[in-house]
This record gives C-alpha cells, structure tokens and sequence, in this order.
C-alpha cells in the first residue's frame, strides 16, 4: 500500500504480465548483477503457479532476457531466446516443486569462467521482487536499492569495518541482513544502500581482512 | 497514524488550498517523493509516449499471441467499421478498438505501461485516446488527466491491492474503469465531487467481476474486457454530466469493493480454479498450451 503517482501508473513494461514477465525479468538481473557478469550458462526452476503457466506469460522469455542484461520493458525480451542461442548462451528450464513457501518462485543457477551462483527469488505482483537465497543464504533484496553482498569470515567487528568505510564515503546503509552458515564459518552479509557505491569503496571493502569476497548489486528496471 | 488518502481528503485539501484536484496529486507526490515537479511531469510523458506507442503497435498487431488466443482483433474491428457504422456509436466503437489494441499488444509481449496493471493497461489510454482525438485535447491536458487517474489508484490502494490475485477483475478493470472515467471528466471540464462521481458510477457496476482466465494467461477474457471496460468509463461519464449521483458516495463505493475482494473465493482470484477457465473450452485451451 502507499502507492505512488508512477506505482499506480506503472510500470512501464513488455507485456502481458506484470508478476509473470517483469517481474521474472527483473529476477533475471538480479542473477547476472549477483553472479558479477554475464553468465555462459542457467539453470533456470520454476515453482507454483510460474510452473504452469511460463509459456503462456513468456517467462521463460523474460528471465533469460533479465539474465542477459535485459530491463523489463526492454522489446527484446519476445525474442530472447532466440538471441541466446545467437550469443551461445546454454540454457536449460525445468519446473518442479515449491523452493519457497510463495506461489511465484523459481530458482536460477548461473556461472561463467569465474563462479556459479544460486538465487532463489519470488515474484510478489506488480513487478516487485525478492530475492530470498543467495548460494543457500537467507537474503532478502528486493532490487530496488544498489546494494552490496558480502562473503566474510564469521568474526567480531566486520559490521563495524565495512559500515564505517560506507559512512567515510557518505553511503548510507538503508537495510541490512546477516547470516552464517555456522559459528565462526563463512558469513553472508547484504547492505542494501541509499546511494550508488563507487568501484573504488567495493575494491577496497573486497581487500578488507576476512572479507572473502564483495559484490555490488546495482538496482533492477 | 497517517490518515487514509480518501476522495474526500483529495477534495477537502483541493478546497482548502485552492488548487485543482490534478495539482494536489502532483502536490502530494512531490511531498512524498521528493521528486521535483519538472521529473514528475517527465514521468507522465514517458507514459504518455508508451501509451502512444502500444496504441499504434497493437492497431497494426497480426501476430498471435504466446498463448495462441488473441490474434488481430482491433485490426478486424477497424476494417469492419470501416465500411460499416456501429450500433452504439462512433465514439464508442474507437474507444473499445483501442482498449482492444493495447490489451492485444499486452497479451503478445509488446510494451505496454501497466496503468494500474498489464491486464487492464488498454482502459485508461482508450479513453483518453479516444476523447482527445474527438476534442482536440493537447498532451499537456493529457498528463493532468493522467495525475487524476494515479490519485484515484492512490485511494484504492489504501485500501485494497489492485491486482487479479487479490482482488479479482474489480480491482484490475474495474479500477481501472474508475481511474478512466474521472480522469477524463476532468479532461472535459469536470471539476470537484463529480470527478469522483464518474469513478463511482463506473465501478459500481463491475463490482464482484471475477478473474478467470483461461490457462491462468491474461488474454481470454481479458483483451475484450478493456473494450467493455473503456465503454462503461464513458457512460459513467455521460451519465455524470447529465446530471445523475452515485447514491453511495465514491469512499464507500471502495469500502465495497475492498469488503468484495475480500469475499470472493481464491477460484476465482486469477487462479483459474474456476468460472471461464474451467469451461470445457478453457480446460481444452488451457490443456494444449501444456
């Protein structure tokens, strides 16, 4: 609720369905901008009611063309399967059982030469998104803010490190969520932004002592 | 608490700051967003030039859709009464062609702007297409228009979700119904408590329509249903200007609407569980689409 002038007109987008196409498109940028480029090769699930219905609502269409840095109303994404073919990118879709306790869920495993990556997102209607897991992490980033994911070792004062960096740059940290896949083991840690971050602030958030890894999330159309 | 955005606190902020209904809403946006008044009017151009272009595109479509339903059916219109005048009248019979064109150009993947959904995107530029050809109207009276049809999705967003699934078709033509008829009675002069009439007139009588689409896609009923929808916004229009009231006023009217949603089985929310998507027919359809 709360709507807006443009959330009431809006959004701009390629039909027909604003859950069942744009979200789902979104949901595939949000994929390649976590993976950190363009992928070579998806997976993609989907669940619930998208298992059924893909086809019809072009979502298969939809997230292939987000995957391949496709917006939502980008008039390309009729044809974006076609074009992966075209730009060699392996692709295959099944459908299966419920990944989340959403109706409109799917999953999308992505790599290249440098990593893999798996997402578990929902589309939640009007073309708002979740993203939910991210490499078996709880998450919760619904594309809307530049944000940053974060790997680091489970340890005192990496909040601390990583905010006062973000606060020296004027970023203000918006929300943010933490989780570990066990005491002391690998960390997983989103910050969702107010304000873009510059490639500088990542580089040296990625350089940081226990920080494993640091990847921006640009915001999704 | 924030109070609710209600057609009466539009009206009663309208009357006491002297401004028009449209320059509240641009007022009201401003304040919430902080967005500045020439990006807010970018916006409404940028939808504006969509609009345009998903009219034009889906007037000329041929191509059937992905789920192989809807094919050139503004496109037959068109040629049809051509040659041929309507039963109902000039004006009406354009502005179903058009609802018709732009829902066709949803349903075949082209570019639309959701206004206030994918499903019901052809209803608000139908008429407002339709009524600026026959008064000349400029792009800039247009965008007024457009600030009035966002008001009204504003107050129905306060209190229900516009969307099939959680309201049925109410909420997405039905709304949009609304959302067309006071915009464009503001467009011919409208002014004040009767804007609001017109978003009254037209959804009380699509009350309770149900979402049930065949194979769960949006493309039967739904294209011709942005024709039918179009032509209710008029008639709530003329009906206003003649002079008639809804008896329940406007907020009530969505008091109701909301208290429906709520009502109506989940069969019959986008579902397809029930209603034209179970007739053999739709269950035939839905099941080659597999």
């Amino acid at each position: 609720m709360g709507e807006t002038v443009f959330s009431v007109l809006g959004p701009i987008m390629v039909g027909p369905s604003s859950s069942h196409t744009a979200g789902v498109a979104r949901l595939g940028q949000m994929a390649r901008n976590i993976l950190g480029g363009a992928p070579q090769g998806v997976e993609i699930g989907f669940f619930g009611s998208f298992a059924t219905t893909y086809k019809g609502h072009g979502s298969d269409l939809a997230v292939i063309g987000g995957l391949m840095g496709m917006d939502s109303a980008d008039s390309r994404i009729p044809l974006a399967l076609k074009i992966a073919v075209e730009k060699g990118l392996d692709y295959t879709i099944r459908t299966g059982e419920q990944a989340s306790s959403h109706p409109n869920s799917l999953e999308i495993i992505a790599w290249n030469e440098e990593d893999r990556i798996e997402m578990v997102g929902v589309s939640r209607g009007g073309g708002n998104i979740l993203v939910e897991e991210i490499n078996g992490f709880d998450v919760r980033l619904d594309g809307q803010y530049p944000s940053l994911w974060i790997l680091h070792d489970d340890r005192p004062g990496m909040v601390g490190k990583i905010a006062s960096l973000l606060a020296s740059r004027q970023i203000n940290i918006a929300y943010m969520r933490l989780e570990r896949s066990q005491p002391g083991g690998l960390a997983s840690m989103t910050i969702e932004c107010d304000d873009q971050v510059d490639a500088k602030t990542i580089r040296e958030i990625g350089q940081k002592d226990s920080v494993q890894s640091c990847r921006y999330i640009p915001r999704v159309r | 608490m924030k109070p609710l955005w209600t057609f009466e606190n539009w009206l009663s902020r309208s009357r006491e700051e002297g401004l028009s209904l449209a320059e509240v809403i641009l007022k009201k946006e401003m304040e919430a967003t902080g967005a500045k008044k020439d990006e807010i009017m970018d916006g409404l151009e940028e939808r504006l030039q969509v609009m345009r272009e998903s009219l034009k595109a889906g007037l000329e479509r041929e191509k059937t859709t992905p789920g192989g339903m809807i094919k050139d059916e503004s496109k037959t219109l068109n040629h049809f009464f051509s040659n041929n005048r309507p039963i109902t009248g000039s004006g009406v019979i354009k502005t179903a062609i058009y609802a018709i064109a732009i829902g066709q150009e949803n349903a075949g993947m082209g570019r639309i702007v959701a206004i206030p959904t994918g499903g019901s995107a052809g209803i608000v530029p139908g008429v407002f297409f339709s009524i600026a050809e026959d008064k000349k109207l400029s792009d800039d009276q247009l965008k007024e228009g457009l600030l009035i049809a966002a008001g009204v999705g504003m107050v129905v967003g306060e209190k229900m979700g516009m969307a099939g699934a959680s309201g049925g078709c109410q909420a997405e033509c039905g709304v949009a119904a609304g959302m067309a008829a006071a915009g464009a009675l503001f467009l011919l002069g409208g002014r004040g408590e009767e804007v609001f009439q017109a978003f009254a007139l037209a959804v009380k009588n699509m009350l309770g329509l149900v979402c049930d689409p065949v194979g769960g896609l949006v493309e039967v009923p739904c294209v011709k249903r942005n024709g039918f929808a179009a032509v209710q916004a008029l008639l709530a229009i003329d009906l206003v200007r003649g002079g008639l009231k809804s008896v329940i006023p406007p907020d009530e009217v969505v008091d109701a609407m909301a208290d429906i949603a709520r009502l109506l089985p989940s069969a019959l929310k986008e579902t397809a569980q029930g209603g034209l998507a179970q007739t053999k027919t739709g269950l035939n359809l839905s099941e080659r689409l597999q």
